[in-house]
């Protein structure tokens, strides 16, 4: 196979790990050469600019995301299972091309809390180890939130998330989040304003005893803001064609705004497109080189000093894999870290309201304008008597309602004609919604393996995920509900749906719930029970480091990119300190 | 009236087995609530209190809901 | 009597009733943004995909999910059926975002979602000729011969599974899941952007209140979202700015 010219630094996905690596080490004076397999070009503010308006095109047809025909994952519910294929893209969405899913995201942006980071020392010293179902194989992550709260600073002021801190320096302030870890400074830009829906619920969370606080939110608002790299963005039209869109005005925060061009005007950083990494040259102790297959599908090799996977969640662990670095976890034996806790995202537990003659104008909105509170996630709430462990974060939003998708209707409408017709006009713009993102806990029959039966479009076995809902989400899914429902009450509106929530018989790989994937390259204290270590870098190889929320050894109650930031940072100031050394660093 | 009439055979169900899912599997519970000792399902009924009230239900039983699948819980909205 | 009355002010009704109505909402709709109001009546697009008698079905069908009324145009009038025509033509139609390597199983539980080795069109030519059969079997006539109030019957026995109608004896696609895809498929084609064949002349939008083009007067809805004000243009829906400024 052809070899290229070798390289200090390579990069594998250059989205928002990969652009944030990519600018720190070019800014420090490193070459660095990303490689990312899907298109450089087409994914700028000025493609956007005229046709991101297209709901069928973007938010039904997908055009940003990975197309599942070349290459997919597949799902068992149990180990006894055949695993089927996700046929078409169904719950969860990830990117690909210049940007990953940093440029469709919402901009939704938090802070695990401390006990995030301890979760099983913390349920331990609280509740009892006898707490903790025995399959429950929860962790703490090697790091603890003191030490990574300059990391989650240096994203947030880089990416200029609006919010209103809670914990200054271990000062709770109220109309913050008075739940959250402390924080060194005040965030970088003041929250925008309550929208209507927003402020009944601020006032039903108040009347209720909870804490509601802005939702800290990537899309800039109208402020004018110039962070640290010297970038200014556009501020929020409020067009309401977020998730799943470019942003044609740069005030989601995206890394082809941010952090690419950083990277970019440096002079050392070089990017390679159509290049689809798939496994990594090595002897066991040391990565050599990466293979890829370039535009022609033909395998070069890329050799470098340090390697670092950012290619999200399934692409990081399949390398892994693929390339027999690092040990493959056994769910029988109990052996091996890469594949093991795979995670997602808890969701249900809603409530809905419509109003027989309020509208809110819902087709306003962007991805990350609402409101929360945060007393019913993490250990916020005593769990001694709930008999389950976990929580998640409670909001409402207005991310714009774009029309095929949300025609909501009370319950008992028809499914069509003329009675649902009436339904869908009376209220389209006059319905408000109360969501539940939970924690998902980690166990020991959820992982990634390879796939034995389905191979992508290149020959190589897909990712192979085992996972499925467990006691412990349905008795957290079922107390949410009751919680929404109870906020939901207060607001009063003319029609509610709600009460204690419920998951499927399994979980659906077919219908959108969150492109939350988390694990399979955990991060840990001990090389016997993690992959890398607190600077993302490989116990068994310290010239590899892979870097994402494949690193959380489980997955929190809140949207994942403001920790997955932090990591990258950690990251890129561990690959600087290993250039020194030459070693690992833990 | 259409200018071009197909005819074809209504279709029936299939001649294969379907395979049946594992014990305890909550596959036709949905729309109930259950009551779950050690991974079997013990009591089942629509209503959480009249489960709860079932005799064969004890206290440390794990008792939830099995519902449709989600339509997202990012948006509020569900079409369907 | 209709001849005193200025157009603008007849009920939607009593327009149908006269046959005055020859493009959807264009008689009733008062000011017209300027890209509509030039248009003339033109002739209908060729059929891409569909053959003559299950595009009369599909038209059909689609008008049982959203009926034509005085409240506003329904799927016929607004082009639903050249939408999914177009769309079965099209990538998606064709499956080429689909995975569609085997081996194929029926799932042994649920939550697998679609494992069979057919794509949207593939579906639709083989569900549309049983919809049919089902309809005379049950109700006694092909199903553009029924009247709407049977029709809705047709349909409401596909949503609920009793319709035995399913795809080569298979149970991992029944008529249940072919009435979700239709039904999805008439919302895109009364709501997508009117450039794709459906939701003619915004009449989608404007039904259900959608004002169309976010950056219309200068993007200024950053002064509307934090008030309770009505906005006026909500039931007055712009064009997006690729379909005034067309293709570049």
């Amino acid at each position: 196979m052809a070899v290229q010219k070798k390289v200090d630094v390579v990069v594998v996905g250059i989205g928002w790990v990969g652009g944030i690596i990519a600018a720190e080490l070019t800014k420090a004076g490193l070459e660095v050469l990303g490689l990312e397999r899907g298109h450089l070009r087409g994914r700028n503010t000025g493609d956007w600019m005229e046709n991101k308006f297209d709901e069928l095109r973007y938010a039904i047809r997908g055009e940003l995301f990975q197309n599942t025909a070349n290459e997919t994952w597949t799902l068992r519910h149990n180990l006894s299972e055949t695993a089927l294929p996700m046929r078409q893209l169904g719950s969860f969405l990830p990117g690909t091309g210049l940007g990953g899913a940093g440029v469709h995201w919402n901009g939704q942006t938090w802070r695990f809390h401390p006990r995030d980071f301890t979760m099983r020392t913390s349920t331990v010293d609280r509740y009892g180890s006898a707490f903790i179902p025995k399959e429950m194989s929860i962790q703490d992550w090697g790091i603890t939130y003191d030490q990574l709260e300059p990391y989650y600073d240096k994203f947030e002021y880089m990416a200029g998330i609006a919010g209103k801190a809670g914990n200054l320096n271990g000062q709770k302030i109220p109309g913050g989040n008075v739940f959250e870890g402390p924080r060194s400074r005040e965030f970088p830009v003041k929250p925008p304003p309550d929208t209507p829906t927003a402020a009944l619920f601020r006032k039903a969370a108040t009347d209720l005893g909870y804490h509601p606080f802005p939702g800290p939110t990537a899309n800039l608002p109208a402020v004018e803001y110039k962070n640290p790299d010297g970038i200014t963005r556009g501020q929020c039209n409020y067009c309401g064609f977020c998730e799943r869109f470019g942003c044609e005005v740069g005030a989601k925060a995206d890394p082809t705004v941010t952090v690419i061009p950083v990277a970019l005007k440096t002079g050392r950083f070089k990017m390679r497109g159509y290049s689809h990494v798939f496994a990594i040259r090595n002897d066991g102790k040391n990565g050599q080189s990466v293979l890829y297959y370039d535009a022609a599908g033909i395998v070069q090799e890329q050799p470098a000093d340090v390697i670092v996977l950012a290619a999200y969640v399934f692409n990081n662990v399949r390398t892994l894999l693929l390339s027999k670095l690092g040990k493959p976890y056994d769910p029988v034996a109990g052996t091996g870290s890469v594949g093991k806790n795979y995670c997602y995202q808890t969701g249900g537990g809603g409530a809905s309201g419509w109003f027989k003659s309020k509208k809110f104008k819902r087709y306003m909105g962007a991805g990350a304008l609402a409101i929360g509170i945060d007393d019913f996630n993490a250990d916020n709430f005593d769990h001694a008597a709930l008999g389950f462990i976990g929580g998640g974060s409670v909001t409402s939003g207005q991310s714009g309602a774009r029309p095929i998708s949300s025609l909501s209707v009370p319950p008992g409408t028809p499914a069509f004609g003329r009675d649902w017709k009436v339904a869908v006009r009376d209220y389209y713009d006059s319905v408000m919604g109360i969501g539940f993102q939970g924690e998902s806990p980690a166990y020991t029959t959820h992982f990634l393996d390879l796939d034995p039966n389905y191979r992508d479009s290149f020959g190589n076995p897909l990712i192979r995920i085992a996972f499925d809902w467990e006691p412990n989400e349905r008795k957290m899914i079922a107390y949410a509900g009751t919680k929404t429902l109870e906020l939901m009450k207060a607001i009063n509106p003319d029609i509610i749906a709600g009460g204690p929530g419920s998951l499927p018989a399994h979980y659906d790989s077919s219908v959108y719930q969150s492109t939350h994937n988390t694990g399979g390259a955990i991060m840990g204290a001990d090389p016997a029970t993690s992959v890398v270590n607190n600077y993302l870098q490989m116990w068994d190889a310290p010239n590899v480091f892979v870097v994402g929320a494949c690193n959380f050894p489980q997955n929190a109650g809140f949207n994942p990119t403001g920790t997955v930031g932090a990591l990258a940072y950690r990251a890129a100031e561990g690959i600087l300190k290993y250039r020194k050394t030459g070693k690992a660093l833990v | 009236m259409s200018e071009f009439e197909q005819e074809t055979e209504a279709v029936t169900g299939g001649e294969g087995e379907e395979p049946s899912p594992p014990a305890g599997d909550l596959e036709h519970y949905t729309g109930q609530w259950v009551a779950v000792r050690d991974g079997v399902v013990v009591a089942s009924d629509p209503d959480e209190a009249t489960l709860r009230a079932d005799p064969a239900v004890r206290d440390s039983d794990d008792v939830y809901p099995i519902g449709e699948p989600p339509s997202g819980f990012y948006f509020l909205e569900g079409t369907v | 009597m209709s001849d005193e009355v200025p157009s603008k002010q007849l009920s939607r009704r009593k327009l149908l009733q006269i046959g005055a109505v020859s493009m959807a909402g264009a008689a009733v709709a008062g000011r017209l943004p300027a890209a509509e109001a030039k248009e003339k009546p033109t002739k209908p697009p060729p059929l891409r995909f569909l053959t003559k008698w299950e595009f009369a079905l599909v038209v059909a069908m689609a008008e049982t999910i959203w009926p034509s009324d005085e409240l506003g145009p329904g799927a016929r009038e607004t082009g639903v059926g050249y939408y999914i025509d177009g769309q079965l033509a099209g990538g998606w139609g064709q499956g080429h975002r689909f995975y569609l390597n085997g081996p194929f199983f029926t799932p042994a539980d649920s939550g697998h979602g679609f494992q069979i080795p057919m794509t949207p069109s593939d579906i639709y030519r083989a569900f549309l000729p049983s919809v049919d059969q089902y309809a005379r079997t049950k109700y006694g006539g092909q199903y553009t011969g029924l009247d709407a109030a049977t029709q809705a019957k047709v349909m409401t026995d596909l949503r609920a599974g009793t319709a035995s109608v399913a795809l080569a004896g298979s149970t991992a696609f029944t008529s249940t899941d072919f009435f979700n895809l239709f039904r999805q498929n008439v919302l895109e084609g009364m709501l997508a952007d009117p450039s794709y064949g459906g939701n003619k002349n915004m009449a989608g939008w404007r039904y259900v209140g959608f004002p169309g083009n976010p950056m219309r007067g200068g993007a200024d809805y950053a002064k509307w979202i934090f008030n309770s004000k009505p906005y006026p243009f909500q039931y007055k829906p712009a064009p997006m700015p690729q379909d005034v400024k067309g293709a570049m």
